[in-house]
């Protein structure tokens, strides 16, 4: 455990000063980012502003929108992709001759580039608050000040990062048995957004979808750490033993699904 | 427990122990056209392959061992069987005592691998740093570690590269590099897959140079894959070929060459300009010449072997014999 520490501590290390040689992509990356959400904000204040009965305020909009890109960024999981394409071209087998574990790569590079792009968006974001204040969209809107939300909220988006990465580990690990996952990808990278939160707040679902929006596990990626912070929404303390139930669940059937395809694993290639 | 148990039941000199080891792949069939993806769709085709049938052999410690045979003949499996990538379908394998499959520390340490075709590389960074990422790897000393990294940048003279990222490296000097990287934890045993693939010569002379030297000083064993038939007759001193999926020949190179070539080209030249071309059995070669220089004045005279290119040529061909 000691050694796998003291070799995850380098990899990060790695990953980070590679992130940073790369920085102009990431800043690009970053801006990207944080266009969906100002778009969306503008087309739900024109709804609000049309008369529409929303079951949240200009305010609430405003920090969603804002914030969302932060939250879904600090939650999000690029792994499928590469771990199904190192199953497929035989890569994997770098890793497996190795006295470590591919994933361990695959998280340090995760938080390692997240370290990064944290640096680059939150100042984008903060530009872009001072831009909408001036600009009179919405009402004004304040970030909450009791620490217990900030603390519940850090907890909530580190198990969502885990939830996604293990969902993410789940997907790619269906290299083993499947030529092409191209298409799970594409499935998982539309409703994923959707049903996690980072398109359109679920507060906003139709009234017959509350529910559905409530209990399905991709809330507690994006969703669920907003309404703990905001404070709408519907989050209660029986939802953090939801989202700790859910990361159990997803994690161990990665873990499964994981050892399963490595029995079955005819590393293509050298 | 297991693995201590079934170490100390193993030799000590030896390195590889195979049984009846045995691989089978199963895969799926794909049917032609779109009639046939969509028949696919519905009920699909499987079906096995046998790379390896059976395989019994012992390599023993400090071995340098190269391992031939045609594409698709098993010999790659074999690699991957040994190094711990693919699981034996059955049959008994060790490797340091250890079993490959369970790919434990206890084993990953003892092992290092080139593949000539993929890097072990970081390619955004310097080997010095990926040097690093294995010093925390294999936990290693750093007294060890420095005077390792200086043994190796001086035997292979690359010293001056390292601080250099990868991507910037040219091809032989990434493989120094990848040697090093595979060989910074001392492994007892290394696997090298076509470790001089796209080489010069000079590279090519170089990284035998060295691996003739770590074989010798350090009795690493070492197992090499090589279409490169140079590679072999210069540095192994046994080699395996394995045909559809079996040992079809264990030995060293100057046997294969006996065996599968029996026959000696013999060229006489005359002083009168005659010339006379033919084969000749490896035992009757000296009484031919006597009968040769009985016929005239040679002027010229040329006794030719196969070389280990024109065996594999002819083994790869029709089999051994």
């Amino acid at each position: 455990m000691r050694r796998q520490l003291r070799y995850f501590g380098a990899l990060l290390r790695l990953n980070v000063s590679v992130t940073v040689a790369y920085r102009g992509d990431f800043i690009l990356m970053q801006l990207g980012n944080l266009v969906v959400p100002l778009i969306s904000l503008l087309v739900w204040q024109a709804v609000l502003a049309g008369g529409a009965a929303l079951p949240v305020d200009g305010r609430y909009l405003v920090a969603y929108f804002l914030l969302v890109a932060v939250v879904d960024m600090l939650t999000s999981s690029w792994v499928a992709f590469y771990l199904a394409e190192s199953i497929r071209d035989g890569a994997l087998n770098l890793w497996l001759v190795r006295p470590t574990s591919t994933h361990v790569n695959g998280i340090s590079n995760n938080l390692g580039e997240k370290a990064i792009k944290v640096l680059f968006l939150v100042p984008f974001v903060a530009v872009a608050a001072v831009i909408i204040a001036a600009l009179g969209v919405g009402d004004r809107f304040s970030l909450p000040t009791e620490l217990w939300r900030w603390l519940l909220f850090g907890v909530a988006v580190i198990i969502a990062a885990a939830i996604r990465f293990a969902l993410d580990v789940l997907i790619g690990s269906l290299a083993f048995w499947f030529e092409d996952v191209s298409g799970f990808l594409r499935a998982t990278g539309v409703i994923i957004p959707v049903l996690s939160g980072a398109v359109v707040p679920l507060a906003l679902l139709p009234a017959g979808w509350q529910l559905i929006g409530r209990i399905q596990p991709f809330r507690y990626l994006v969703s669920y750490p907003m309404e703990v912070l905001l404070g709408g929404g519907t989050a209660s303390a029986a939802d953090l033993a939801g989202q700790v139930g859910w990361l159990a669940v997803i994690a161990g059937t990665a873990a499964l699904v994981w050892r399963l395809g490595l029995r079955s694993y005819s590393a293509a290639g050298a | 427990m297991l693995e201590t148990a079934i170490s100390a039941s193993v030799t000590p000199d030896v390195a590889i122990c195979a049984t009846a080891l045995r691989k089978i792949y199963r895969y799926h069939r794909s049917r032609p056209g779109l009639a046939g993806s969509l028949k696919d769709l519905i009920a699909r085709q499987s079906g096995e392959r046998v790379a390896v049938e059976s395989l019994d052999l012992t390599i023993r410690r400090g071995e340098f061992v190269g391992l031939l045979g045609r594409n698709g003949a098993g010999k790659t499996t074999t690699l991957k069987m040994f190094s711990g990538l693919l699981r034996p379908t059955s049959g008994e394998l060790r490797v340091q005592g250890r079993e490959p499959q369970r790919r434990g520390f206890d084993f990953l340490r003892r092992i290092g691998i080139v593949l000539g075709n993929k890097s072990m590389l970081w390619w955004d960074v310097s080997t010095m740093e990926n040097l690093k990422l294995h010093e925390a790897l294999y936990d290693l000393d750093r007294r060890q570690f420095d005077e390792t990294v200086a043994e190796l940048g001086r035997l292979l003279e690359i010293t001056d590269h390292l601080d250099i990222p990868v991507r910037k490296l040219s091809l032989g000097e990434r493989m120094k590099c990848e040697l090093m990287l595979a060989l910074i934890h001392r492994p007892e045993v290394i696997f090298l897959d076509e470790p001089t693939i796209g080489l010069d010569v000079v590279s090519k002379a170089a990284i035998r140079d060295f691996l003739r030297r770590l074989n010798a000083e350090r009795q690493t064993t070492i197992i090499l894959t090589s279409h490169d038939m140079d590679d072999i007759d210069q540095l192994c001193h046994r080699v395996l070929l394995i045909d559809h999926g079996r040992l079809q020949f264990d030995g060293s190179p100057e046997e294969l060459i006996t065996r599968t070539s029996p026959r000696r080209t013999v060229v006489a030249t005359y002083a009168d300009g005659g010339r006379v071309v033919t084969e000749v059995d490896r035992g009757a070669v000296p009484d031919f010449l006597a009968q040769l220089s009985a016929g005239g004045v040679l002027a010229d005279l040329e006794v030719r072997g196969a070389d280990l290119d024109e065996v594999m040529r002819r083994v790869l061909a029709g089999g051994v014999r």
